[in-house]
């Protein structure tokens, strides 16, 4: 019973926001320059007008050992802090070898 | 006879002498001279076209919020700003006859990051992407508050409005010329994009026809540092009256 209640609550979790959030790398790739766009809401309407609210992030570096990555998980941005390898360093997003 | 032409005669300087009073005082009182060039087009209530009304902007208080409570603030600021709009066009009335409909006053929305991550190469205030001449013709796009984009064919609203919408899509994501050039020119990695697509839909029923303006603003600014957001939203209070289509 929990089991079936989790996977609803989760369904409706992800539906509420789908493809509210594009990732260009599709994933968490350090070595890989990503960005992703994502909504903030859905759209809104006043009339004839409808509005929608995105932004956009590009991953970068933190340090030189760390990225910060955005993903997409569930319609929803996600930023994660990894670090680069030991023989690798982050330029202007990636970790790159050094 | 006499008294005719004298009342003609009086009526036609009057007007002029008005008009030009319009254009002898506009170097020296501007003012003065948008207040009494209103009461000109005013009086000329018949032109389809014109202002209806005063404009005056109207701010609402700004929200904050974070990417988890997003939806429902969104949702009750748009509440708020239809309310306002309705109640507007309720006390002001409508259009002169022959002019087909009320335009609905116009909504201003930013959303800008609580705190950022300052970055040399970019803007220290999220600052309003906008194209010259030459790159408008290039990418095929007006340019007004946002860079702007219509699309029509003979199809169902519904498939405008998907089209309208992929458009400012791609141009976010990068994924076509105009996108392309927005991250390699104007707003390069990794600053960060704040937008918001406006589409303005217009149906036709009788021919079949659709058609969507699609209205990208964009703002380049530094990278966000946490994850909540600040919301500012206004109201131009003023209507339009148009001539049917």
């Amino acid at each position: 019973m929990r089991k079936i209640l989790f996977t609803v609550i989760l369904l409706i979790c992800s539906s509420a926001n789908a493809d509210s959030c594009r990732d260009s790398d599709k994933g968490r790739d350090p070595t890989v320059a990503g960005k992703v766009v994502y909504s903030l809401g859905d759209q809104n309407c006043i009339g004839a007008n409808c509005f929608t609210q995105v932004f956009k992030e590009y991953d970068r570096c933190l340090s030189d050992s760390k990225v910060l990555e955005f993903s997409c998980q569930a319609g929803k941005v996600v930023e994660t802090e990894q670090t680069c390898s030991s023989d690798q360093i982050c330029r202007a997003g990636v970790c790159v070898k050094k | 006879m006499q008294m005719i032409l004298l009342l003609f005669v009086s009526f036609f300087t009057t007007s002029v002498s008005a008009q030009e009073k319009c254009a002898l005082q506009s170097s020296f009182k501007p003012k003065n001279i948008e207040e009494l060039c209103d009461v000109l087009n005013k009086e000329n209530a018949a032109l389809c076209g014109k202002g209806g009304g005063k404009t005056a902007m109207e701010t609402l208080p700004p929200i904050t919020y974070g990417i988890f409570s997003a939806k429902s603030q969104m949702t009750s600021l748009f509440k708020k700003l239809e309310s306002l709009q309705q109640s507007y066009l309720k006390d002001k009335g409508g259009c002169p006859d022959g002019c087909s409909k009320v335009g609905a006053p116009i909504v201003e929305i930013k959303t800008i990051p609580s705190g950022v991550a300052p970055h040399a190469s970019c803007p220290e205030q999220y600052t309003e992407l906008k194209l010259n001449e030459s790159e408008q013709q290039a990418f095929a796009v007006g340019q007004s508050k946002g860079m702007i984009k219509s699309f029509s064919q003979s199809s169902p609203l519904e498939v405008c409005q998907q089209k309208g919408s992929e458009w400012a899509q791609e141009v976010l994501m990068g994924d076509n010329k105009l996108g392309q050039f927005l991250e390699r020119q104007k707003c390069p990695s990794p600053c960060s994009y704040s937008s918001v697509i406006r589409l303005e839909s217009k149906n036709n029923r009788n021919s079949g026809q659709c058609s969507v303006d699609v209205e990208l603003i964009v703002l380049c600014g530094p990278p966000k540092k946490d994850r909540e957001w600040k919301t500012t939203a206004s109201i131009e209070k003023g209507y339009r009256c148009e001539a049917p289509q």
